[in-house]
Order: structure tokens, then sequence, then C-alpha cells
């Protein structure tokens, strides 16, 4: 064989020629007759006509290309709609596809999958094949159980259980005799009501193969679910959604966020907000709840909006047992009556709560965990309410639910009043075959600010508050289990209606008296922005897989949750809270993460946070690089500086006696007079103890003046144990630029304003562009006045936006600097204080 | 005793239709002019995509001048087909109630009533 070029085969070559032929681009003769006779001068008419013939060509020319290039047909589908299996199995490819895609693979002479059939048999030994055999009957014997409506015994849930014990006591409950006597269930699915009064509640009793799994964690009722589609998390004790498996940032921002373009909604289960309920059981107007609840929430939760109109409350809870009101962090309270009232709150804090409300409960009240009795889902964007109605359908004449399809199409939450609320009875919805929005028929025309209005003024009250009572009660949710059918059932009974009017398409099949009326909360959340399902435990799961079959309806985990709350400038917990306990060891728990990983690179990979030159306008011998630690917001620090700046301040400022030799004071403790001191304080602090108990920081109460700091004897542990006061801000970049996590915060000094005044108005280059290249002054150690919690670029602002708290009495509330860790760019930063 | 007072300014009453929002621009006070020039420049370029025959502009209020001067971009400057419209858009206002509680607590625990109010906005349709 002889060099050169290869010699291609028939196949080869065809493909070749078709490519070519697609990109080859005509054109009409040149010196046709665009030009006049003498030359030169142009016949404007017949010079259009050619250009358009040229560009048309070349459209022709890329989609004959991009025609040629396709090989397969599952390549043409969207991103989302890709599935690696795809080229093995037809059914993963949509129906229209299916014939092509058949075709293509017969063709390249490829292996099919056909129906699952049995696996091969692979060979085991006698030990293996009997704990195969043996784990295959504790499921029929559980599944037997179930479809019995007999309540698996006790033993069998214990997962510490050895396999044969459960198997034997599984015999003993079927055996005929023993039947009645055990706990018999209202339906073929094993659901029942899980809730404890004045005690946490057990983990609910799963399915027998996966109750090993749960000893630690707990599954939310759609977990199988998620862990196909989602990567998760194991926190607070349970495996939460951490985000999608595929990229979804962008999509989330797009459909999630209240922007006009949104045509679609993100929808997360948030189960593990646990839900507890405080009763009184003597009823009535209750003034010992009605205490109990001021003192929670620091008297906000019974102002008359949410008390006597029950309004949906936002807002913070409070510590209880200690003297001062100790914010633990964010809870969600609905007075359902006056006698009784539902509280939502984090898995980080719920039983830390509820411990307390145990504790401090006044006589005469219960308290119920419904944390694994009642479920929830939000919603976010401009389609929920439309997928909300099209797979909820009320099982009896509700006017709420008139209301709730009368608004329906409404795609801008923050138009509705702040008390919207639906509650009604719902059918499973099962019934439905496929997810349908509400007939047009029902709903006459577009919605108007006149519905809206009425939404308001005709708040169906009693008939809300006897569902929602129906809701929180434990024999009413048992109830709802009542006859929960299998999909075996309803597919029967789908099967018949079918079979009985076989023209007609029937979408749902009717309900019945004897089927089961969910008692089910929409409620709308104002500050969140978003929609709440509170729906019985075990319905959840049908409402959740008839809402992800609603085209352009996304799920979503904690990620997407803290970008939203990002994006529409409020805090995210416990992310954004370091002022209270859970947030300030998360603060603690990311920065050591943070930490692990700086250190696993090799020395030359990363950033010496030790040595960083320029960073500020003055150093001081006692530390010379980054402030304070560079994998936190180190808030520690800030309230040192903070605090001793104050203490300072009432003489003349000094960064280092340079003359002085020892700065121990006669009985050997550490003089505070000049700012290299407070430094030092610090790293002595850091020495002794890692983890601080005391929160270094606590939230301003606006309205309050502190007055003037009394500073007691000794001077440092007055200093270090006094908490500073600090306000949350969301800064806005004035200049290009992306804020980080933990990023400083300082203020701009005096003598610099003028420059940064001109930064502000724009300094422009000779060409008229704006100048980024400026050299900027750099602000003094002493400027730092707080830390971002959260930062990066937004998408909707198109400006690098952050969030953080500064020092409370910082004078100057327009402009900061900000600068990410580990490098010297200080940008400037317009500031808005966060109301919460 | 507080008096009743404007607690929030409610947006418009938007409802969902894909062709629709794929193919409408709001325009704000604060976007600026190339911005919306952009992007209702890339809606007429996926017109055929969404089905539509034309791209609809609407602004309301202080906004009524710029989207005017959007228009007459599109009708002078690239020779566009441009309808224009007036309407008057109903928006609704919160307010809060006079309930006795005084200035002890804070806006967002006021009860509120919704009041209407009529204001005049424009709407483009630029066809391609």
């Amino acid at each position: 064989m002889s060099g050169g070029r290869k010699q291609l085969n028939k196949n080869q070559q065809f493909k070749r020629q078709k490519v070519r032929d697609a990109r080859t681009i005509r054109a009409e003769a040149a010196g046709s007759n665009e030009l006049s006779e003498s030359g030169g001068m142009l016949k404007v008419q017949e010079f259009i006509g050619s250009r358009e013939y040229e560009i048309r060509q070349l459209q022709t020319a890329m989609d004959k290309s991009k025609a040629a290039s396709c090989t397969r047909v599952f390549q043409s589908l969207p991103r989302k709609l890709r599935r690696r299996t795809a080229s093995h199995n037809v059914k993963r490819i949509p129906m229209r596809m299916r014939n092509r895609a058949l075709r293509e693979m017969l063709k390249s002479d490829q292996t099919t999958t056909s129906k699952s059939g049995k696996g091969k048999k692979h060979g085991l030994n006698a030990y293996q094949l009997y704990r195969a055999k043996m784990s295959a009957r504790l499921l029929r014997l559980a599944g037997k159980c179930t479809s019995m409506k007999i309540a698996l015994p006790a033993d069998v849930t214990a997962a510490n259980c050895n396999l044969r014990q459960k198997l034997r006591v599984l015999r003993k409950t079927l055996k005929p005799e023993n039947r009645d006597s055990g706990r018999l269930l209202t339906n073929r699915t094993g659901s029942y009501d899980n809730m404890s009064v004045g005690a946490l509640a057990p983990i609910p009793r799963g399915r027998v193969k996966y109750c090993k799994r749960q000893r630690h964690f707990t599954w939310l009722p759609t977990h199988i679910w998620h862990a196909k589609r989602s990567h998760m998390i194991k926190r607070w004790g349970f495996q939460v959604p951490w985000s999608p498996t595929q990229k979804c940032f962008k999509m989330a921002h797009r459909l999630g966020g209240s922007v006009a373009a949104s045509d679609g909604a993100l929808c997360m289960d948030s189960s593990f907000y646990g839900t507890m309920i405080l009763r009184d059981l003597s009823g009535g107007d209750s003034e010992p709840l009605k205490e109990l609840v001021s003192k929670l929430t620091n008297k906000r939760g019974v102002i008359r909006k949410y008390r006597d109109s029950k309004t949906w409350f936002e807002g913070f809870v409070h510590d209880i047992s200690e003297e001062s009101p100790v914010v633990l962090g964010e809870m969600d309270l609905l007075w359902i009556d006056f006698g009784t009232a539902l509280i939502r709150l984090h898995p980080s804090i719920y039983t830390r709560v509820f411990e307390i409300l145990l504790q401090k409960l006044p006589e005469g009240l219960q308290i119920e965990d419904c944390r694994y009795a009642l479920g929830s889902i939000t919603l976010k964007g401009a389609k929920s309410l439309v997928a909300l109605s099209s797979i909820l359908r009320s099982s009896g004449p509700s006017s709420s639910y008139q209301q709730l399809k009368r608004i329906s199409r409404v795609t801008d939450t923050s138009n509705l009043p702040h008390r919207t609320m639906f509650a009604f009875n719902c059918v499973d919805p099962r019934h439905l075959s496929r997810p349908r929005r509400v007939h047009t028929s029902d709903v006459n025309g577009v919605p108007t600010t006149d519905d809206i209005v009425s939404l308001q003024n005709d708040f169906p009250l009693e008939e809300v508050t006897a569902v929602l009572k129906r809701l929180c009660t434990a024999t009413e949710r048992d109830q709802s289990y009542n006859n929960q059918q299998t999909l075996k059932e309803l597919a029967k009974r789908r099967q018949a209606l079918l079979s009985k009017t076989p023209n007609q398409h029937k979408n749902i099949i009717p309900y019945g008296s004897e089927d089961p009326s969910i008692p089910l909360l929409l409620a709308k959340r104002q500050q969140n922005k978003d929609w709440v399902i509170v729906l019985p435990w075990f319905w959840l799961l049908p409402f959740w897989h008839q809402l992800n079959r609603v085209s352009r309806i996304y799920h979503f985990g904690l990620r997407q949750q803290q970008q939203l709350n990002y994006e529409n400038r409020k805090l995210y917990f416990p992310d954004d809270y370091p002022f209270t306990e859970v947030g300030y060891a998360e603060n603690t728990y990311k920065g050591d993460a943070l930490r692990s990983r700086w250190q696993k690179k090799p020395l030359s990979k990363r950033v010496n946070f030790e040595k960083i030159p320029g960073l500020h306008k003055d150093s001081v011998p006692a530390f010379d690089g980054e402030i304070g630690d560079a994998f936190t917001c180190d808030w520690k620090l800030l309230q040192l500086l903070r605090n001793g700046l104050t203490f300072l301040s009432e003489k003349p400022l000094k960064l280092v006696e340079v003359a002085k030799t020892s700065q121990f004071g006669p009985n050997g403790v550490r003089e505070i007079q000049t700012v290299n001191d407070i430094f030092e304080l610090h790293k002595d602090l850091n020495a002794v103890d890692q983890t601080l108990s005391d929160n270094p920081i606590k939230l301003s109460v606006p309205g309050t003046s502190s007055g003037e700091q009394q500073w007691q004897e000794p001077i440092q542990l007055s200093i270090s144990q006094t908490a500073l006061n600090v306000i949350p801000v969301s800064c806005t970049y004035i200049e290009r630029g992306r804020p980080r996590d933990n990023a400083r915060i300082y203020q701009i000094p005096a003598q610099d304003r003028e420059h940064w005044q001109k930064v502000k108005n724009g300094i422009y280059r000779a060409d008229g562009r704006l100048d980024h290249e400026i050299e900027h002054p750099v602000p003094s150690i002493t400027d730092l006045i707080g830390f971002i919690t959260s930062g990066a670029f937004h998408l909707g602002e198109g400006k690098g936006v952050a969030h953080g708290f500064i020092d409370a009495k910082t004078n100057d509330f327009q402009y900061v600097l900000i600068r990410n860790v580990g490098s010297t760019t200080y940008r400037m930063a317009s500031i808005d204080i966060i109301n919460i | 005793m507080g008096e009743s007072k404007l607690l929030r300014k409610l947006p418009t009453v938007k409802t969902l239709s894909r062709k629709q929002i794929k193919t409408t621009i709001y325009v704000k006070t604060s976007t600026p002019y190339i911005s919306a020039l952009k992007r209702i420049k890339k809606f007429l370029r996926d017109l055929p995509k969404s089905g539509s025959t034309y791209v609809v502009v609407l602004g309301m209020g202080k906004a009524i001048e710029k989207t005017l001067s959007l228009g007459c971009h599109f009708e002078q400057h690239l020779g566009k087909k441009v309808d224009v419209l007036t309407k008057s858009v109903e928006l609704l206002d919160e307010v809060s109630v006079d309930d006795g509680d005084g200035d002890s607590i804070k806006d967002v625990d006021r009860e509120t009533v919704l009041k209407k109010r009529t204001i005049s906005g424009i709407e483009l349709r630029i066809y391609p």
C-alpha cells in the first residue's frame, strides 16, 4: 500500500458526498445585470434581488447541512428529554419518533431491549439461596398483611430485629384466629395517621423492604421518586433533595423567579418542614394559648390580622425558655380557630422548639407532633395555580374551590391579597387519568381585578375553618385514608368505565360515596412568594405524581430554594441567619468544609491567605494577610473589632504603639490600648477555644437605641462577651464584578469619599467607555463593618448582588466597599436594609 | 390611632398563555432603552416559533413615553409596521385599615383592603 489518502468505502463516500452537497451555497452568476451598461452604476432593484437570493441560499444551505449531520432520531430531542438508554430501548423515545427509531436500530443491526423478562439466574450456594428466598418470603408476607388491611406488627418495623423473627411474627398475625386481634387498617395501601400527643412521633412505618435504610435519616414520601432525579443530602434527620441531577440554574431563575416571562412552575416536596399543632382542650377563646404564641413570636403572631382574620404568618420563632427573647429561626403560623394553632418549622429547629414548648406548656394545653402526619408541597412560578387547578377536584360543592378555579389563570402571585387561602375536601388525584385544566365553561373569561377584590371580601371563612379542623384532627386524617385505593383497583374501575361507554373518552373516574375525600389546604406565602399545599402524609405521593405530569412543571431542591430566596432579596434559613444558633453552626460547618478542601490542594495551587500584600492602607504587626478566618464570615473578629473600636474611641485612635514593649498589664492580662491589641486578643481567643459557645452577634431591634455602651472591667471580657448588634443588608454592585460568599464589607473612609463619589458617577475613558482600570484608594483595617453571607451575580438585575450583615452603628447608610476573600479588589456597592 | 395609608401598589393582573408570554414585553421605567430594543428584536426574530403575528409592547403611567419612543424607533428607523393602542389599565392598591393598633405594629402586620385605581397605558403591536 502506498501512502496518501485512505481509500473510503462506499458508505463513507456517500456520507461525505451528502455533507458536501448540503454545504454548497449557490450564488447568482457574477456580472449579470446588476450594473448599468457603462459599469459603475448600480441597478438597485437587481442588486437587492440578487442579495436576497444569496441570503436565501445561505439559509437553505445551513438547514440542509444541519439535517445531513443528524444521524439518529433521538439526537434531535431537547436536552431535558434525552435518555442514555434510548439507543437500546425504544420506549424511551417519544411515540411520534418511535417508528423511525426502530428502523434505524434495525439498520445498524443493534441489539434492542424488548419486554423486561426474568433476569438470568445466577448460581447461588445454599446459604445465599436461603437468604434470597427468605427475604422474598418476607416481602410476600408483608404484602399479604397490607392487602388484608392488617397493620404491620411492631416487631416487624423495628429495623434491628432479625429476619426469621420477623417472618415468625408475620405468619402469626396472618393466622385466621389472630387476624381480628391485630390492629386493622382502613385501606389496602398501608396508610395510617402517625401522630403523637405530647411526644415526638416515631418514624413512619414505611415498607418492610426499606425499613433498615431509614434508621437514621427518615425518607420523604417521595424519596424514591427524588432519589432517581435529584442529588440528595442527609441532614436534620431527613434525606432531602439538594438539587436536580440536570443543570437547572437558569431554569430556576426563569421559571421560579417573579418575572413576567415565567411560563412554568417549580415544585418541591417540603414535607421535611415539621408541623405541630397547639390545642387548647377546653376550647373557646383560649388565653393561655394566645399568651404562649405571643411569647413565641415576640407579640407578632397574635395581632388581629393573624389571629382573627387567619392570615398565614411568617416570622421568627423565639426561645421562650430564656429571659430575653432569642431568635431561633423562621416559622410559619396559622390559627385554625381561637383554640388551635398550626406551626410549621424548619427541621433543624423543630425538635428544639418542640421540647421547649413541652416544658413550658401551660395547664390545659396540648401539643401534637404532626411531623409525619402532615406533608406539604411548595410551588413557585407563574404556572403553579394552573397546575394545581388541573389536578385538584373538589369532592363536594365548595365555594373555596370555586374561588380557586376563578383565579387559576392568574400568573402573578404578588397581586393577590395577603390572606389568599383555599381549603376544601379533595378527590384522590389518581381519579384523573391525566391532569387537565378545569373546563373553560366553568370559568367565564379572564380573571379581572374584581375577582381579586372578591377573593378578599367573600372569603369563605367558616367553610375553610371546617376543612382546616378536619386537617388538624388525627381521627379525621385517618378517616381520609378510608378506602384509599391501590393503583390496580383504580385501573380496574377505569377499565369498567371505558367498557361501559366505549366511545366516550372519560378522563375522570366519577367520585363515589365510598371514595375518600382529602382535606387539603393551599395557602399563599406572601414573603416567600410561593404556594404551600398541606395535606395528610400518605396522600402526598399521589398528588406529587400527578403534579409532575403537568407540562413545564419541574422539581427543585434546597439549592434552588436558596437561589430563589437570594434573587428575591430574602434571607435563607439557615445559611443567611448567622445571628441564630443554627445559622452560626452552619457558618462554621461550611467553613470547615472549605478549609479542608483548601488544605488538600498543593501549596503552589492555593491562595496563601497568610500573606496578601496591599490588602489595607495600614498594616498591624498582628497579621499580614486575610482579615479573620478566610473560610467563614468571622463574626467573632467583627464583634471584637467593632466593640474594641467603640471602646478605644474615647481616646485618639492608634494602630500600634511603637514605643511600648510589653502588651500585658501588671496582672498578666492583655491591655487594650491600640487596634493591634484587638487583633492580638482575637488570636488569643482563637488559640484558647475554637468552638465559641456564645453567638458574637445579635439582630438589632429597630427603634431601640442602645445608648452609650458601658464597658466594665476587665475590658477584654466585656468586649468579647457583648454581642454586636447587626442589621441585614442587601448590596448591589455599582461597577462590574461578582461578590462571593464570605466577602468582607468595609465602610468608605471619610477621606476617600470624594473619589468614590466620582466612581459612582462613572469615570470614562477617552473612547467614551467606562474605565475599570483606575487605582482606587484602599480602606483601613478599622473600616471593616460586616460580612457577606451569600453573594453571586444576580441574573435578574444583571449586576453583582450580595446579602450580608453590617454593624448597626454604622453612620453612612448608602454605599459600602466589598472585597472578596483573598483578593485586593474593592468594589463599590449601594446598600438597602432588608426588612425582616 | 393610626390612619389608613397606602402600603403596597400591586402589579397588573396577568394571565397565562404560552403564546402571549413569548411575545409580550412589559416596559418599566427602569428598563434600559437599548435592552428593550434588543429584546423586541429577539422576540421579532422568534415570532415564527411562537406562531404569533406581532410582538406586543406594553407600558403604563410613567413608562408610556419610553414605550412610544421604542415604537418610533421601529417605525421610522427599521420601517416596521407598528400599531399603537391606548387603553386604561385597572390596578389594585393595598390600603391599610384603621384597626386601632396605632403605630405599635409593623406595616406588614396591618389589616389591608384592596382598592381599585385606573391609569392610562399603551400597547404597541410591532409586526415583523
